[in-house]
């Protein structure tokens, strides 16, 4: 499990914990059953608070993505795949959204977003 | 008691003496007697010598951090605020106790070598004498130094006492022929001893109160 | 997780200064940073806590002790490092090992050798010789050494360059690592060592103005910036410590108050260092 922390963003610590972690299970880099560093251990990687780390898992726990077992650690829970496609569903639509405001800014037709779009998606399927 | 005595060895370790002290002892008893066969007159300075070490010994754990105390450093162990009153009194009782016990050997080998410049009763007073005043000098400023620390205040006492007992023994010794010296001495060490282990109770009361 | 240090309405009062009433308490394993400007009273607490003054009231319970005695007997178990636990000018490292094993039972010194040479102290020199920093790096070592379940330490970062404090936050989080011992440390360096405290007790003279998770008191501000001409009376009022310039203005205000705030205003969250300087400031304006 990677974290790298920016002291820039005006995100919170315990956020980009997050963020990153559900981003790392979600694309397949934390398979499930994978143990996590533990809370103590990635404070001190990290060095931030012990609470902070708690938190992050905490939350982490709360929207289904690790499990917390007493004695033993954390893991990474089975991935239901409606979480998944809701996360996915919610990166394409930031995704778009920036296409779409840059198009604006810079002018560029609808129907030529459009078919960058089509082009774009060609060039993966024949890659 | 076992703290007190650790205490005690604690503020021995601030003195500081590079060689093992019982040699540093035995050379400059060496030295005194040799001095003293060639020139009587040596020995009253060495004596004098002798009571200055003995009385500023005693203070040095008080100051040996940056003019504080080592009871700063005492209030972070494992040690209550009695037994480091016990300590320091064992400590500087001992370290005295040992200097005038050396003083009286060194007068009395030189009393056995010269019996006629120094009779060995006069050997004896004169190490009690040192002990009497080394006696006092801890009896009367340690409750001072336990309720402030190392002070003007302290050191003032400290220099009124020296004083005091400089002046009263030599008004002693002038009244000595009226009285059997050993009678009056026995009363005065006696005193001493008295002095001493009533300042005990005054010194632990204040440093109990002491804010660090 | 056991509390190792319970305090409860501790209250100190001197003739020009009153200390308290403090309440707070630090579960094993865990960092609490004290926080406040000089003499607000941090290293008085310090103190308190240590028997090196006796309180006029509240109590004390530490490592499961309630009276001075008990808590006299059982110091090994603290780990300290103030300014007045300093020791003798004429000791070298050498002999501070020896004072300390003769009165700590479980005292390390492979341990204590290993953080001397970490922080590169010269074994040969004596106590007084060496620099400040270098003075707090040795008492710092002795107070890791005792394997203590609590580590006091009053402005440990003061005198430590960026490498030396780097290396005392890993320190620190290492010593916290195995949930069992807890770390109280008094800072004004708040950048780094914030970080990784979970806990903050912020005083300002001698008054408790908060105790509680550090990322609670964080939450609980923000930083309100714009340009001069969006300065309004309102915003006067609800914000704090407010700093004018040529080109704009910035205040502090409590989170919820800056909920509705009109457009055009930048909002940022705060950090412990804005928070005491806003806040200092602001009890500079109200003493004049």
């Amino acid at each position: 499990m990677q974290v790298v922390q920016s002291n820039q963003a005006g995100v919170p610590i315990y956020q980009q914990i997050e963020d990153q972690v559900k981003t790392q299970i979600l694309n397949g880099d934390c398979p499930a059953g994978m143990q996590l560093p533990s809370i103590r251990e990635l404070a001190k990687d990290l060095k931030i608070s012990v609470i902070t780390t708690t938190r992050a898992y905490r939350d982490l726990e709360a929207q289904g993505y690790v499990t917390n077992m007493q004695g033993k650690g954390t893991f990474v829970a089975p991935q239901d795949n409606e979480l998944i496609r809701e996360h996915a569903l919610r990166a394409i639509e930031n995704g778009l959204q920036t296409a779409i405001d840059a198009a604006r800014l810079g002018g560029v037709e609808t129907a030529e977003l459009h078919t960058m779009l089509d082009t774009l998606l060609e060039g993966e399927n024949d890659g | 008691m076992r703290n007190s005595v650790k205490v005690a060895q604690l503020d021995l370790r601030t003195l500081q003496i590079k060689f093992p002290w019982w040699a540093l002892l035995l050379a400059t008893d060496v030295v005194i007697l040799v001095l003293a066969m060639l020139n009587f007159d040596v020995f009253a300075i060495i004596v004098g010598i002798v009571f200055g070490a003995g009385s500023s010994l005693v203070m040095v754990p008080f100051y040996s951090n940056q003019q504080r105390g080592v009871d700063g450093l005492l209030a972070a162990l494992p040690v209550t605020r009695r037994q480091v009153v016990f300590g320091h009194y064992l400590f500087a009782v001992g370290v005295q106790c040992v200097i005038a016990l050396n003083l009286f050997v060194v007068a009395a080998i030189y009393s056995f070598l010269r019996p006629d410049d120094l009779p060995l009763s006069v050997a004896a007073m004169v190490a009690l004498g040192a002990l009497t005043f080394f006696l006092v000098l801890v009896a009367v400023p340690f409750p001072f130094l336990m309720r402030v620390g190392y002070s003007s205040a302290t050191i003032g006492i400290y220099t009124g006492v020296i004083v005091l007992v400089v002046i009263g023994l030599n008004f002693l010794s002038a009244l000595g022929d009226n009285f059997s010296p050993s009678f009056t001495f026995g009363w005065v060490v006696a005193g001493a001893v008295a002095l001493l282990v009533g300042s005990v109770p005054l010194s632990l009361h204040w440093y109990s109160k002491r804010e660090l | 997780m056991a509390d190792l240090l319970t305090v409860k309405d501790l209250t100190k009062k001197y003739q020009e200064f009153t200390l308290g009433p403090l309440s707070f308490n630090v579960p094993a394993g865990y960092i609490l940073g004290m926080i406040g400007p000089n003499g607000a009273g941090k290293t008085t607490t310090l103190r308190l806590l240590l028997d090196m003054a006796a309180p006029t009231a509240g109590t004390v319970t530490l490592n499961g002790d309630t009276t001075p005695t008990a808590r006299a007997l059982a110091r090994a178990d603290v780990g300290v490092a103030l300014d007045t636990t300093g020791f003798p000018e004429s000791w070298r490292v050498a002999d501070v090992d020896s004072a300390m094993a003769l009165f700590l039972p479980n005292w390390d010194a492979a341990r204590f050798h290993e953080l001397i040479q970490l922080f590169g102290v010269a074994k040969k020199t004596a106590y007084k010789k060496l620099s400040r920093g270098t003075q707090a790096k040795v008492n710092l070592a002795a107070a890791l050494s005792h394997d203590a379940k609590l580590v006091i330490l009053d402005e440990p970062a003061a005198g430590l360059d960026p490498i030396a404090r780097d290396q005392l936050m890993t320190l620190l989080q290492a010593y916290i690592e195995d949930g069992q011992h807890s770390v109280i440390l008094s800072s004004h360096i708040t950048g780094d060592l914030a970080r990784i405290a979970d806990y903050v007790l912020y005083i300002v003279g001698g008054h408790q103005l908060f105790f509680g998770e550090t990322a609670t008191l964080l939450d609980r501000y923000v930083l309100v910036k714009g340009g001069r001409g969006k300065l309004t009376p309102e915003l006067k009022k609800l914000g704090l410590g407010l700093r004018e310039t040529a080109v704009g203005f910035s205040l502090m205000m409590r989170t919820e108050a800056a909920r509705n705030l009109p457009a055009g205003l930048t909002i940022e969250p705060v950090d412990l260092d804005a928070l005491m300087i806003y806040y200092g400031k602001e009890v500079q304006a109200d003493a004049q």
